[in-house]
């Protein structure tokens, strides 16, 4: 076994630096896990705690999962799957968050490697006769016909992408920044620029040739 | 601007104005249904399939040696025939195994989303390029198998009745396999 004592001083000083560096990341991350949990109190068990931040992580993102799940799926069933796989996958993986990344990252990370994952046969991935379409089964909110065909539309054409390609509009879709898409795909920034910029082009003409 | 783009910028304002809204309800129902232990995601169901079909092709490994006292297949065809099938089964169990350990290898909590879509599309891939040294092999047994039997026409009918019927579902599972991965070669 080595001695500490034989250990140099720059040695001792970087092993005491990594420590630190350690201590103060397992610290923040969970701080930041009970910093979600306004009612955390230091009687609540660890797995009260976990559920609490997970049932605070759905009601703030399950709007989020809800769409990619619609963008990779064509069928109720198909998106019904797909929404529990996400979120079993952000259940089981709660636990591995580190505060290295923003939870939103984190989210879609896990959301888009499940989509990406699971690619369902071609023949469950169409509508099923007498099954109304898709968005027409998940609609809860009074959209407005107009909108509600302009989405149809819409998800008619990033059907056509390659999942990657879904994964890079999905995340342009909700605003995130060419930054966080490049952290979450593991693409350079330019990278997701021409990406982007081709797959809009592909929906444009894929929006020329239907009509 | 011209009209397409447009009606691209309408169709984007539409899906990002589009906000779905989960209940506390919902929320509830969603906690509960993940408490049901048995509950597995579609990565971790192939994954144990792969490890199902690997011990299945390990437990066969011995099983083919029958073929050498049970008498169907004569002097030296019985040697060949068991020896090809052990052959087979150990290398169907080790490509499900080596499949098993990729899928389980892939990290979706850490990874980035094109490294996991790169790994899913190559094990997939992988999977269509070992039935197509798997299925040649096959139909080497079984010409094997066929030739040690030509003069008699019992066996000879059972063996090529069990072949129709294996091709048929054969072929059958190959065209689900390659409606499904058609979308992950062609991206």
């Amino acid at each position: 076994m080595i001695s500490t004592y034989d250990l140099s001083a720059d040695l001792q000083a970087m092993m005491r630096e990594m420590w630190l560096h350690l201590r103060f990341k397992i610290c923040s991350a969970w701080s930041h896990l009970c910093s979600m949990v306004e009612t955390f109190t230091p009687e609540m068990s660890v797995a009260d705690r976990k559920r609490e931040v997970f049932m605070m992580i759905m009601k703030e993102y399950n709007p989020l999962i809800s769409k990619l799940a619609y963008s990779y799926s064509r069928s109720r069933s198909d998106y019904d799957d797909l929404c529990q796989d996400i979120q079993l996958n952000i259940w089981k993986g709660l636990q591995t968050f580190r505060n290295e990344s923003e939870m939103s990252t984190w989210v879609y990370r896990v959301s888009l490697n499940t989509c990406v994952s699971t690619i369902r046969s071609q023949r469950r991935n169409t509508l099923n006769k007498g099954e109304n379409s898709l968005l027409a089964t998940l609609s809860d909110t009074g959209e407005d016909a107009e909108n509600m065909e302009r989405i149809e539309e819409l998800h008619h054409l990033i059907s056509k992408l390659g999942p990657e390609d879904k994964a890079i509009i999905n995340l342009w879709l909700a605003d995130k920044s060419y930054e966080e898409i490049s952290a979450v795909m593991g693409m350079k920034r330019n990278t997701v620029a021409t990406r982007l910029r081709r797959i809009k082009e592909k929906l444009s003409q894929w929006m020329l040739n239907d009509e | 601007m011209n009209e397409s783009g447009k009606n691209m910028d309408t169709m984007f304002q539409a899906w990002k104005n589009w906000v779905k809204t989960t209940s506390d309800e919902n929320l509830r129902n969603i906690y509960e249904n993940l408490q049901n232990p048995d509950r597995r995601t579609s990565l971790e169901n192939l994954a144990r399939r792969y490890k199902r079909f690997g011990i299945v092709g390990l437990l066969m490994v011995p099983v083919s040696l029958c073929y050498l006292h049970t008498g169907i297949f004569a002097e030296p065809y019985n040697v060949i025939i068991s020896v090809s099938l052990m052959v087979y089964f150990a290398i169907c169990a080790a490509m499900d195994f080596w499949l098993f350990r990729g899928i389980t290898g892939i990290d979706i909590y850490r990874e980035s989303v094109s490294e996991v879509s790169r790994k899913v599309r190559y094990y997939r891939r992988k999977h269509l390029q070992f039935i197509t040294v798997l299925v040649p092999l096959m139909i080497a047994v079984l010409t094997v198998m066929f030739i040690s039997q030509f003069d008699n026409i019992t066996v000879l009918t059972g063996l090529i009745a069990g072949a129709l019927v294996g091709l048929v579902i054969g072929l059958t599972m190959l065209s689900k396999f390659l409606a499904e991965y058609n979308i992950l070669l062609n991206p």
